[in-house]
């Protein structure tokens, strides 16, 4: 019967490990990679964010900049400068209030010619058939 | 060619070939033995310093590599009932220099970085050469003194008087905009940077700074709408639990707990910008020509009492309120609350509503106004004398529209102390209105117990009683809105940052004074008022009904009525009948031209006219041809 030496034994020890070293240093190695991947989409996100963050400041400075041009004080400058004429519309003169209703009105207008004879084409029946 | 054998693999063979590599080599087993003993060692260290000095070394990785970074969330804006904005933030940038990180190649870049900052280079070089500064330390140990220097902040009670201590930190400037500091980023200037901050402007400027209101520097709200709604405006700011590198920038991957900034609510306010440019500019002018102490407009929607402009003169640039706290700070005060006035013969609608309904006289009850003195409860009562004397007596209508003191004394003895107080406070006299922006005062307006004899002649006439602007508007306003005391309301809207509508406030009514019939009533006959014979035909307008009544009280100096000095002021509405606006000018001590008494039609009357005139193209305030309210309310009651 043979037996193995406790040499060969050691020879298998030390070769296990190194199949072991090597397993765990590729999972190691893979360990790392995704920490690395993690790392690195992270700091993307971190990236976008700041960006949003840039954006968001942008806008808030461009709304305020809108805000104080749309000061009355502004506006009637830039009416002025631009010769523009605006003015508001003056009660006795520019305004003519309409007291009916402007509906009804309408509706009156655009259906009044088609109830009556007054837009019909004319019409002639004669018995036995034939216009 | 004969197949050589296959010999098939064997654990022993395999054992065999090794066994004539390695293991027959001592060296192999030294190198084992080497690579043992390491990993004991790393293993024995490792345990030291995980498990043994754990508690020891924890905190301080966690003091070097552990951060909690604050994310500033963003106040949130303040819009007028048209979208326009009156109060938001602005982003800027706080420009700094660590000083000990500057080299000597960017000198030549200094020039231009003073000339966006908007300094002198001379300033701007002086904080950028300075690399030490003189601080005063405690101390506890006997250290000898004199300078010495120190390389971070100072070490407190290791040495006493002045150290030198580096300076890691100055300030350039506070309010550097974004793309200024792109462009100070660009120049490359190593030791300069920046932190990103959020800072409350105002675009329009001084356009209803006392509603705003304004938030200091310390970034807390102090005034107005501001303070007011500061629970829904003020945003939470966020944080996050972050670890640095050597270089002290984040690794984003470790990010361990994170809580989100949310931005503040917007608020939605009901005034309108254009309304209040009217009213300030009707401000501007009663300054211009009658250099009052002091003057408020107001204008409030007559069927919602939400206010569409308040303002008050002086006023201030909400931009630069410490300016002008600096150099008077009671122009911060919005006088329309904080300041009480004898309301004068703007009064006399509370006596002659009140008779009317309680249907003690009637548009026919007749009264002589000519009488100096007069019996009241056994007693006689002089009376404050009329300004006209008049050939015959007058109505009810008459009175109120000729302003008769006489007449208003009259009709508050009709009603009787009690129930004369009883109306007075419950159109709002005498308590707070509930407008809840600061600083607000109730008047003044004692229970009956405590009136001298003359106080029944007085009061009714509106003296021995005191109101702020506010109180004696939404008094008319009652008139104006058909018996019903409502509450006054600058808040429409709650908004959440994503624009969405979270809250909305809607007309209150705070209580019913009058019944709607003598509602109209009162509006006919103060129709009077703007009419030809009434005192103060300047507030007329043509083609629209007019009510209003002018109120001209002498202020109390040194204790005495003074002759000289008045509050003058017109409170109305329009359309009489459909009532839509409501608009009250008080004018404090105006002083019109060639030394004229500021009687209400001289100060605030033509102001009245000239910001309804101006309203009635923009809110599209129609004339009235339909019946009026009063002819209406008949016709409902069969009479």
């Amino acid at each position: 019967m043979k037996t193995i030496s406790s040499k060969a034994f050691v020879n298998q020890l030390l070769a296990g490990a190194l199949v072991l070293v090597c397993a765990t240093g590729g999972v190691g190695l893979g360990t790392v990679w995704l920490q690395h991947q993690i790392s690195v989409s992270a700091n993307a996100s971190k990236s976008l964010e700041r960006d949003i963050e840039i954006i968001s400041r942008r806008l808030a400075a461009v709304t305020v900049e809108v805000g104080q041009e749309q000061r009355w004080e502004s506006l009637l400058r830039r009416n002025r400068d631009w010769q523009l004429g605006l003015v508001m519309p003056r009660e006795d003169v520019q305004v003519r209030r309409v007291d009916i209703d402007v509906a009804a009105r309408l509706a009156g207008k655009r259906n009044d010619r088609m109830l009556t004879d007054a837009g019909l084409p004319e019409t002639r029946l004669v018995l036995g058939g034939g216009l | 060619m004969p197949a050589s054998p296959k010999r098939a693999w064997s654990w022993e063979g395999a054992s065999k070939v090794m066994s004539r590599g390695f293991a027959s080599n001592y060296r192999i087993v030294l190198l084992a033995s080497v690579l043992i003993v390491s990993f004991g060692a790393i293993g024995v260290r490792l345990v030291h310093l995980h498990v043994i000095d754990r508690d020891k070394l924890l905190p301080y990785v966690e003091r070097v590599r552990g951060q909690q970074v604050v994310q500033e969330s963003r106040r949130g804006d303040i819009f007028d009932a048209k979208g326009n904005l009156l109060a938001t933030s602005q982003p800027q940038v706080l420009v700094w220099v660590d000083p000990s990180f500057l080299r000597p190649e960017d000198e030549e870049k200094w020039p231009q970085l003073a000339a966006l900052l908007g300094r002198p280079i001379a300033e701007v070089e002086q904080i950028l050469r300075r690399r030490t500064r003189m601080v005063e330390t405690e101390a506890t140990a006997a250290v000898p003194e004199g300078p010495r220097l120190a390389g971070g902040p100072a070490e407190a009670g290791t040495a006493q008087g002045p150290t030198v201590q580096t300076i890691r930190w100055a300030k350039l400037a506070d309010a550097v905009d974004e793309a200024t500091f792109d462009r100070i980023q660009e120049l490359g200037v190593r030791g300069v940077g920046g932190d990103h901050e959020y800072r409350r402007i105002y675009p329009q400027n001084e356009i209803a700074a006392h509603l705003v209101g304004f938030v200091n520097r310390e970034g807390e709200a102090a005034a107005g709408v501001e303070a007011f709604a500061d629970f829904y405006l003020r945003g939470q700011d966020g944080w996050r639990d972050v670890e640095l590198d050597g270089r002290r920038r984040e690794m984003a991957q470790f990010r361990a707990r994170e809580v989100s900034p949310s931005d503040g609510y917007s608020v939605v306010l009901s005034i309108d910008s254009a309304v209040q440019f009217m009213v300030e500019e009707a401000l501007a002018r009663i300054e211009r020509e009658f250099s009052p102490e002091g003057a408020s407009i107001i204008v409030s929607d007559a069927r919602t009492g939400f206010i569409l402009g308040l303002g008050n003169t002086p006023s201030f640039n909400l931009n630069e309120y410490g300016a002008a706290a600096a150099t008077d700070i009671s122009v911060l005060r919005n006088i329309a609350i904080t300041n009480q006035i004898d309301p004068g013969s703007t009064f006399k609608i509370v006596a002659a509503s009140g008779a009317l309904n309680e249907g003690l006289v009637n548009g026919r009850s007749l009264f002589d106004c000519t009488l100096e003195v007069i019996r009241y409860n056994g007693r006689d009562r002089r009376l404050i004398p009329d300004d006209h004397a008049w050939a015959h007596p007058l109505s009810v209508a008459e009175i109120i529209s000729h302003s008769s003191n006489v007449g208003a004394a009259q009709l508050g003895m009709l009603l009787g102390e009690q129930r004369l107080y009883d109306y007075a406070r419950a159109f709002g006299f005498g308590e707070k209105s509930g407008f809840p922006f600061g600083g607000e005062i109730p008047g003044m307006l004692n229970p009956p117990e405590q009136w001298s004899d003359l106080e029944i002649t007085r009061i009714p006439a509106g003296y021995s009683v005191s109101a702020t602007p506010l109180q004696i508007h939404y008094a008319m306003a009652v008139i104006a809105s058909g018996g019903v005391l409502l509450q006054p309301q600058l808040i429409r809207e709650i908004r959440d940052a994503g624009g969405e509508t979270v809250q909305r406030f809607d007309r209150l009514e705070k209580r019913r004074v009058l019944t709607e019939q003598t509602a109209a009533a009162m509006a006919d006959m103060l129709m009077g008022v703007a009419g030809p014979d009434g005192t103060a035909p300047e507030a007329a307008i043509v083609n629209y009904q007019v009510a209003g009544k002018t109120g001209t009280a002498q202020k109390l100096i040194d204790g005495r009525y003074s002759d000289r000095n008045h509050v003058g002021s017109f409170v109305g509405f329009f359309p009489a009948s459909r009532p839509e606006v409501v608009i009250s000018v008080i004018v404090d001590d105006g002083h019109p031209a060639n030394g004229r008494p500021a009687y209400g039609r001289v100060v605030a009357a033509p102001a009245f006219r000239q910001i309804a005139e101006q309203l009635i193209p923009y809110l599209g305030v129609a004339p009235v041809r339909a019946p009026t309210r009063l002819i209406a309310s008949r016709q409902e009651d069969g009479r």
